[in-house]
C-alpha cells in the first residue's frame, strides 16, 4: 500500500468516526452519562436544569485521549451497515483502545489507595480473554470481521461449542468489565473521564452482542438491535441482583468460568493438533 | 548548556563511537539482507547482523538516556560489540559459544564476589559451550554445513535452550543501577544460539513445546515479579526480563511470525534497558513503558507475540501472554509517581513511541530478512503480511488474517480525534478536571496487599474482603 492509499483510507474514515458507528456511539455515550448523572443527583434525566454543571471537556491533552481512544475503537468496529475501509482491527487492539479510559481511572484511584476498580478489571480479564480466544476458535482468527461470523455448517461440534460458550462467556464477564453490581465503583469527577468510560461501555455492549447478531437471518437484518437490547437487559439484571452480594464471591465464580474456558480451549487445541498430525 | 540530552551528549566520543558502530551494523544488515556472506571462518547472515544491530541500538540509547554514565564507557562497550560480533559472525558453533562465555565472564566481572549474581550468566555461557561441543563432536564445524541438521539432537537442543532461559529469569540478584542497565543489554545475545538452530534444520514438536512452556513460564514469573517484588529495582528487572521471556516463547512457535515477534521483543528489551527505573519519567512515557499505550513498542511486542501464538494455534499460550501483559502493565502503572528523570524518560519514551508506530517498516526492512533466511527451519503456521504505509497483519497457514493492526492509519486517526477534542476543550474547558498526577496515597505494598485480597487468581487463599473492594 502506498502513501496515497493511506491518505485515501484516512479520508474515507470520516463517516465511521463522525456518523456511524463512531458518531452514534458518542451520542449514546453522552446520553448515558446524562442518565448516570441524573441517577446520582436523584432527578429524572429529562430534568436538565436540576443536573450539576460540569459537562465540559478537560484541557489536559492526556486526559482527552480517554475519550479519543475508545471513540476510535468504537468507530473501527466492523458493525453491520458500517462503511468498509478495507482495514479492520483485531480484538487485541480494539480492547486496548476501549480499555484506555478505565485503566487511566483505575490506576489513578489505585495510586490513591482505592483498588476496587483495578480489582474488578483484574477479575474480569481472565474470563474475558478466555471467552475471546474461544470465539476465535472456529475462524482461527482474532480479527473482528472474522469472529462476527458464527460457525458455518462445515465446522466441527467442538468448534461450535467453543464459539457459543465464548459468546456466553463475554456476556457473563461483561458486568465485572462494566463495573456493575458488586463491582461498582464511584464515577470519576471529570466529565471527560466519565464520557470516555461511557463510550467504552457502549462499545463493549456492542462487542458482546456481536456474535449473537450473526444468528439473525439476512432477510430479518432489521432485528439487529435485539441482541443489543438483550445484552443490556442481562447486564442491568445482574446489576440489580448483584448489588447486595460480596464482590469476592463473584470473582471466584468468574475464576471458575475461566477454568471451564481453559478446558474448552485445551480440547479445541488438542483437536486442531490431531487434525494437523493427520 | 542545552537541556536537550542529545545536544549535551554530543561531544561524548563514546556516543559517537557507538553511533558509528550502530550505523555499521545497519550497513551490514543491509548488505546480507538477501544473500549471507560465507567465508572460511565467518558466516554472516541477517540473524547475526540483527543481533549486533539490537545490541548497538540498546547501547546507544542507554548512553543517550543516562547523562551520568562515565565517558570512559566507550571502550568497554566497543569491546562488548566486538566480542558479540565475533560470537555472531563465527561460522563455527564452538567459536560462537566461546565468545558468549567470554561475554558472560566480562559482564559478571563487577559482581564476581557475589556468586548469586554472577552464577546465572556464567551457567548460561557454560550451557551454550556444552551444546556447541556436542555439535562439534558430531562433526558440525560450520553452521551452514548442509549435513549439520543430522547432528541436532535433544541433548544439544536442551543445553542451547538452557543457555537462552537462564539469562531471561527475573532473579533478583543485584541492585539495578546504570551500569547494570548497560550490561543488561548483552543478555539478549544469549538467545542467538537458540535462534541459530533454525539454520541447522526444523525443530521437532517436543522442542517447540518446551521452548513455548519455558517462555510462557518466564513471562508469567516476570509479570508477577513486577507486581509483587518489594524493591523498585527488582520490579524493573521483572519488567525488563518479561521481554526476554516473550522472545523465547515466540521463538518456540517456530514460525515466521514467531521469529518476527522474537526479534521485535528483543528490540523492545534493548530499548527498555535504557529506561529509568520506576516511574521516574514523564507520564506519557511511563504509560508507553507499561505497554498500556496502544501502538507503543512494548504494546506492539506483546501484540506480535500473542498474534503469532494465535496464528500457530497455541491459544493457551496466547491467553497466558495476554494476561501477563495486562498484569505487567498494571504493576508498572501502580508505581507511585516520583520526580521525573526527564531527559532519560523523554529519550526512552520517544523511542518506544517511534519504534511502535513505525513497526511496519521496521519489521519489513530489519526483521523480514531474518525470517526469509531462516525459512528452511520454520513451520508454515504463522506468517507476516506487511503494508509499510498502513500496518501489520499476521496470517495463519491458510493465509487467513489472524491479527491486524493499522498502526500508521490508527495513529493518524487518533491525532485527528485528539485535535478535534482539544479544540472543543478550548471552547468548553472543564474547571474541575485535575491535570496533575494522582494524590499521594498509601504505600505501594499496602495497595498490592489489598489487590491480592480482592483478586483470587493473584494467588491468595485468604477470603478476607478488601476494605474498599465492596463496601457492602
Amino acid at each position: 500500500m502506498t502513501l496515497a492509499e493511506l491518505l485515501a483510507l484516512l479520508g474515507r474514515s470520516w463517516s465511521l468516526v463522525l456518523l456511524y458507528p463512531g458518531g452514534l456511539g458518542l451520542l449514546s455515550a453522552v446520553l448515558l452519562v446524562r442518565y448516570q448523572d441524573a441517577g446520582r443527583a436523584g432527578v429524572g434525566w429529562f430534568t436538565r436544569s436540576k443536573l450539576p454543571i460540569g459537562h465540559n471537556l478537560p484541557a489536559d491533552l492526556f486526559l482527552l485521549t480517554a475519550i479519543a481512544a475508545p471513540w476510535l475503537g468504537l468507530a473501527l468496529l466492523p458493525l453491520p451497515f458500517a462503511v468498509s475501509v478495507g482495514r479492520s482491527l483485531d480484538l487485541l487492539v480494539a480492547l486496548a483502545l476501549l480499555e484506555w479510559p478505565r485503566l487511566l481511572v483505575a490506576v489513578r484511584e489505585a495510586q490513591s489507595g482505592h483498588v476496587a476498580r483495578l480489582a474488578a478489571l483484574l477479575n474480569s480479564y481472565p474470563p474475558l480473554i478466555g471467552a475471546l480466544l474461544l470465539l476465535a476458535v472456529p475462524a482461527g482468527s482474532l480479527d473482528l470481521a472474522s469472529i462476527i461470523q458464527p460457525p458455518g455448517a462445515t465446522t466441527s461440534l467442538m468448534q461450535n461449542i467453543a464459539y457459543w460458550f465464548g459468546a456466553l462467556g463475554v456476556v457473563l464477564a461483561l458486568p465485572a468489565l462494566l463495573g456493575l453490581g458488586p463491582f461498582a465503583s464511584p464515577a470519576p469527577e471529570s466529565y471527560g473521564l466519565r464520557l470516555g468510560l461511557a463510550v467504552r461501555t457502549v462499545a463493549l455492549v456492542v462487542l458482546a452482542a456481536f456474535p449473537w447478531a450473526g444468528l439473525i437471518p439476512e432477510a430479518l437484518r432489521w432485528l439487529v438491535p435485539v441482541p443489543l437490547i438483550a445484552v443490556v437487559l442481562v447486564s442491568k439484571g445482574f446489576d440489580w441482583l448483584g448489588r447486595k452480594q460480596p464482590a469476592l464471591r463473584w470473582a471466584q465464580a468468574l475464576l471458575w468460568l475461566c477454568a471451564l474456558e481453559l478446558v474448552l480451549l485445551l480440547l479445541a487445541g488438542i483437536q486442531e493438533l490431531a487434525l494437523r498430525l493427520q | 548548556m542545552s537541556t536537550y540530552p542529545f545536544v549535551r551528549r554530543l561531544p561524548n566520543p563514546s556516543l559517537l563511537l557507538l553511533c558509528v558502530a550502530f550505523m555499521g551494523s545497519l550497513g551490514m544488515l543491509w548488505k546480507v539482507r538477501r544473500i549471507p556472506v560465507g567465508l572460511p571462518l565467518v558466516y554472516i547472515d541477517a540473524l547475526a547482523a540483527i543481533m549486533i544491530v539490537l545490541l548497538c541500538a540498546g547501547l546507544v540509547l542507554t548512553c543517550l538516556a543516562n547523562p551520568n554514565l562515565p565517558r570512559s564507557i566507550g571502550l568497554p562497550s566497543l569491546a562488548l560489540i566486538l566480542l558479540a560480533a565475533l560470537a555472531c559472525f563465527s561460522a563455527a558453533p564452538l567459536g560462537a559459544a566461546l565468545m558468549l562465555l567470554l561475554i558472560a565472564v566480562l559482564t559478571v566481572a563487577p559482581y564476581i564476589r557475589r556468586p548469586a549474581a554472577a552464577l546465572p550468566l556464567l551457567l548460561a555461557g557454560l550451557a551454550a559451550l556444552v551444546a556447541a561441543l556436542g555439535l562439534t563432536l558430531r562433526g558440525v564445524l560450520r553452521y551452514d554445513d548442509p549435513a549439520a541438521g543430522a547432528a541436532l539432537d535433544s541433548l544439544v537442543f536442551w543445553f542451547t535452550l538452557m543457555a537462552a532461559v537462564i539469562p531471561a529469569l527475573p532473579l533478583a540478584t543485584s541492585d539495578q543501577s546504570t551500569s547494570d542497565s548497560y550490561s543488561a543489554v548483552a543478555r539478549l545475545l544469549f538467545l542467538y544460539p537458540l535462534a541459530r538452530l533454525f539454520t541447522l534444520g526444523p525443530w521437532n514438536e517436543g522442542w517447540s513445546l518446551a521452548a513455548m512452556l519455558l517462555g510462557g513460564g518466564v513471562v508469567s514469573w516476570a509479570a508477577l515479579a513486577t507486581l509483587t517484588r518489594p524493591g523498585a529495582a527488582a520490579r524493573a528487572l521483572g519488567a525488563q526480563r518479561f521481554f526476554l521471556g516473550l522472545a523465547l516463547g515466540a521463538l518456540g512457535l517456530a514460525s515466521s511470525a514467531g521469529v518476527a515477534a522474537c526479534c521485535y521483543a528483543l528490540l523492545t528489551y534493548a530499548l527498555l534497558c535504557a529506561a529509568p527505573v520506576g516511574q521516574r519519567m514523564p507520564r506519557w512515557a511511563g504509560w508507553a513503558h507499561a505497554g498500556a499505550l496502544p501502538l507503543a513498542a512494548p504494546f506492539m511486542a506483546c501484540w506480535l507475540a500473542i498474534g503469532a501464538a494465535a496464528a500457530s494455534g497455541a491459544s493457551v499460550l496466547a491467553g497466558v501472554l495476554w494476561l501477563a501483559t495486562l498484569l505487567r502493565g498494571a504493576a508498572l502503572l501502580l508505581e507511585q509517581p516520583a520526580e521525573a528523570d526527564r531527559p532519560a524518560g523523554v529519550v526512552a519514551g520517544s523511542a518506544f513511541v517511534a519504534v511502535g508506530v513505525f513497526a511496519p517498516p521496521i519489521v519489513a526492512y530489519l526483521i523480514q530478512p531474518v525470517v526469509d533466511q531462516l525459512q528452511g527451519g520454520l513451520t508454515p503456521y504463522g506468517n507476516l503480511s506487511i503494508a509499510p504505509w498502513v500496518g501489520l497483519s499476521l496470517l495463519d497457514s491458510g493465509s487467513r488474517v489472524v491479527t491486524t493492526v493499522p498502526t500508521l492509519a490508527a495513529s493518524g486517526l487518533m491525532l485527528v480525534l485528539v485535535a478535534l477534542l482539544f479544540l472543543l476543550a478550548r471552547l468548553w474547558p472543564d474547571q474541575q478536571s485535575s491535570t496533575g498526577a494522582a494524590e499521594p496515597g498509601p504505600q505501594r505494598s499496602l495497595v498490592i496487599t489489598e489487590l491480592i485480597r480482592a483478586v483470587p487468581w493473584l494467588g491468595t487463599a485468604d477470603n478476607t474482603k478488601a476494605s474498599d473492594h465492596d463496601p457492602r
